[in-house]
């Protein structure tokens, strides 16, 4: 009897058919493609790692013989140039980045990937970053690592996090949670898979205050603030150096935005991911500026006070996650904030899948000019590639008339064979060739349409269909 | 008469010979035509929800830098299936230690083919309960029972995506089988005791 069930079971998830969102499917594609234009220096980066670091030894030393200078040891730097590579360093010694370089680092336990002009070092499990945007990544470990930036602390046992350049601490989670404390903060926030929080901009403090990045191939910059021991895990954030109050500096405020796209908002028990798509994109989205939805979520009480600054920007991402909120009640609203998105945005990840997404709304709407108009946009959107596939099917639903409809879904089928929509496409062809009374081609279809798609949930109606083809059957 | 025009579609094989020498296109044509079949396949083995999506995105990524050492001993098919089967192993190992909660909507999203809500719910909880079946058996057995009794695999053919003998295939199927069974046992003696929890 149990056996039997267990059978049944299995037949049971033997019948599904998962399907995979469009979205998540162009979102895939486009971290392969970013894989695929970093494949060379990847493959090649322990070697070329390794030539860079002797090369860059060989440098040094042949300069302090030709100068007269010896290398201090106690100060060790790794100059890195700026092609992706990773380093592994010991406690004390610097990653240095250039400008417009972009350089991985294994510090501790930790990845930390500046993007520009920074440093970072660690002691430990205390980690300082001085850079203009940079990523951590921490998949494990057991004791919490505290990362030091811009004079705050954040700390992270499992997380990965990305901070965009701005003047201000912007931290956006991409996986796990951390614990952020802003400079004079009286409270430290849990910020989570999906948000991202900032720490209000103090007023300018002294030049002494912020060590600026160090340039490439100069002084090591200054050695990091000891900080005390991080506490155990799940435990209250420590009092540190960085987040006590500071009399020349007034408290500053956390403020969390919206959640991020769900491919990003993912659960925090998610598994190690691939380097290249989700951090880009956080840093992307991060580091974009853009007018205010006005529907960010403060969570610290007063961040929206009357008479307070406008809030700052929400990235691209938040947008398009409030967009996606939005659609499900209002339509209006969703459509204004992906339209805002686009024009101020045009260049994030996020801007190809509003435009698909307005061109569905308004689809939706019956507006079916709207739709090809924003088809037409993503066509030329150079982000438009990866949703090619959906964007082609949505253009033959809005095509209008009956006849070019179904050349449209002709040629879609010939052109995405393989597609999620192929059955969906396949049974408005086979209907409409049986209701213009062609019960050849639709006969043809349908044979087609039961041998591929024999489960499909239109399958009954097609079957219908192959026994009368009848040139009134309603398509499905 | 519609005239369903098709292209000339060029081989898995020549796909990935262009693919090797570094033509994007020909590697996203691969992806376009295997994603779904993977995805399905991923399901099969690791379950449904975000986790699923991140294991077909390192299969693909995997596919992408094996590439360059695929000399054609077999179909680009069983060497992409094998990277499935090989990066959900891993996946599974990694968090064989957490218990995995499967959402309604993860559930729901599996099923289309349920003519009433009753049906569904039906559906929906059988899959709950064979995913939470599966995630107590070791990934190993766990692969060998979804590919044969799930997808109905031949032994022999689980035993090359798998990279062991079809003996060793065999005896895992019937050992995930007499495990399987012996959790759905101790669940109906013990309503109380949900199979996805701990022991």
């Amino acid at each position: 009897m149990t056996e039997q069930r267990l059978d049944e079971l299995a037949a049971a998830l033997g019948r599904t058919r998962p399907v995979l969102d469009d979205i998540a499917r162009a979102r895939i594609a486009a971290g392969i493609q970013a894989a695929h234009d970093r494949r060379d220096p990847a493959r090649h980066r322990v070697r070329r790692v390794g030539w860079l670091v002797g090369g860059a030894l060989a440098a040094a030393v042949a300069l302090a013989a030709v100068i007269g200078l010896r290398p201090r040891p106690a100060e060790p730097t790794v100059a890195v140039a700026p092609a992706p590579g990773v380093v592994r360093l010991p406690d004390g010694v610097p990653l240095l980045a250039a400008r417009d370089a972009t350089v991985i680092g294994e510090l501790g336990q930790a990845t930390v990937t500046l993007y520009g002009r920074g440093w970072a070092t660690h002691q430990g499990h205390r980690l300082t970053v001085e850079a203009e945007a940079f990523v951590v990544d921490r998949p494990a470990g057991n004791a919490p690592v505290e990362v030091a930036a811009r004079g705050a602390t954040i700390q992270v046992l499992h997380a990965t996090f990305a901070v965009a350049s701005s003047s201000e601490l912007r931290v956006t989670v991409i996986r796990g949670e951390l614990v952020l404390r802003c400079p004079g903060a009286e409270a430290a926030s849990v910020v989570t898979a999906g948000q991202a929080a900032r720490c209000e901009p103090a007023p300018p403090a002294p030049a002494s205050a912020r060590p600026a990045p160090a340039p490439p191939g100069g002084p090591p910059p200054a050695p990091p603030r000891v900080l005390p021991a991080p506490a155990p895990p799940g435990g209250p954030p420590p009092a540190t150096g960085a987040g006590e109050p500071s009399p020349a500096a007034p408290a500053r405020r956390v403020a969390a935005t919206a959640p991020l796209a769900p491919a990003a908002a993912a659960s925090p028990a998610r598994p190690e991911l691939p380097a290249p798509r989700p951090v880009d994109a956080a840093v992307d989205a991060a580091s974009q500026t853009a007018v205010p939805t006005g529907s960010l979520r403060a969570i610290a009480p007063g961040a929206a006070e009357p008479g307070a600054p406008p809030p700052p920007p929400a990235a691209p991402a938040a947008r398009y996650a409030e967009a996606e909120r939005l659609m499900a009640s209002d339509a209006d609203a969703a459509r204004r904030v992906l339209r805002a998105l686009v024009a101020d945005a045009p260049g994030a990840p996020e801007a190809a899948p509003a435009l698909l997404d307005l061109a569905r709304l308004a689809a939706a709407g019956g507006d079916h000019p709207a739709a090809l108009a924003a088809l037409d946009e993503l066509a030329r959107h150079p982000g438009g590639g990866a949703l090619a596939m959906p964007a082609a099917y949505l253009r033959c639903l809005v095509t209008q008339g009956d006849a070019r409809r179904r050349a449209c879904f002709a040629a879609f089928r010939a052109q995405y064979p393989g597609s999620p929509h192929d059955a969906d496409a396949l049974a408005w062809l086979a209907a409409a060739a049986a209701r213009a009374g062609d019960c050849a081609t639709a006969q043809a279809l349908i044979g087609e349409f039961l041998e591929r798609y024999a489960d499909a949930p239109a399958a009954p109606a097609i079957r219908a269909w192959k026994a009368r083809c009848d040139p009134a059957a309603a398509p499905p | 008469m519609t005239v369903v025009a098709r292209r000339s579609t060029p081989s898995d094989d020549a796909l990935a010979a262009a693919a090797r020498s570094g033509d994007a296109s020909a590697f996203a044509e691969l992806y376009a035509r295997y994603v779904d079949r993977v995805y399905t396949r991923v399901v099969h083995l690791v379950g449904p929800g975000p986790d699923s999506e991140d294991v077909l995105q390192q299969v693909f990524l995997a596919l992408h830098r094996a590439l360059p050492r695929f000399r054609g001993e077999s179909l680009v098919s069983t060497f992409l299936y094998r990277i499935t089967v090989n990066v959900a192993y891993d996946h599974q190992r990694r968090r064989s230690r957490r218990s995995v909660a499967h959402d309604v909507a993860a559930l729901d999203a599996l099923i289309d083919d349920a003519p009433t809500p009753e049906d569904r719910v039906r559906r929906r909880d059988e899959l709950r309960q064979i995913f939470e079946l599966l995630e107590r058996i070791k990934p190993k057995k766990r692969i060998a029972f979804v590919l044969v009794a799930v997808e109905g695999l031949s032994l022999a053919e689980a035993a090359e995506l798998v990279g062991a003998r079809v003996e060793a295939v065999k005896q895992r199927v019937l050992h995930a089988r007499r495990e399987l069974v012996a959790l759905m046992s101790t669940a109906e003696l013990d309503p109380g005791h949900r199979p996805g929890g701990r022991p």
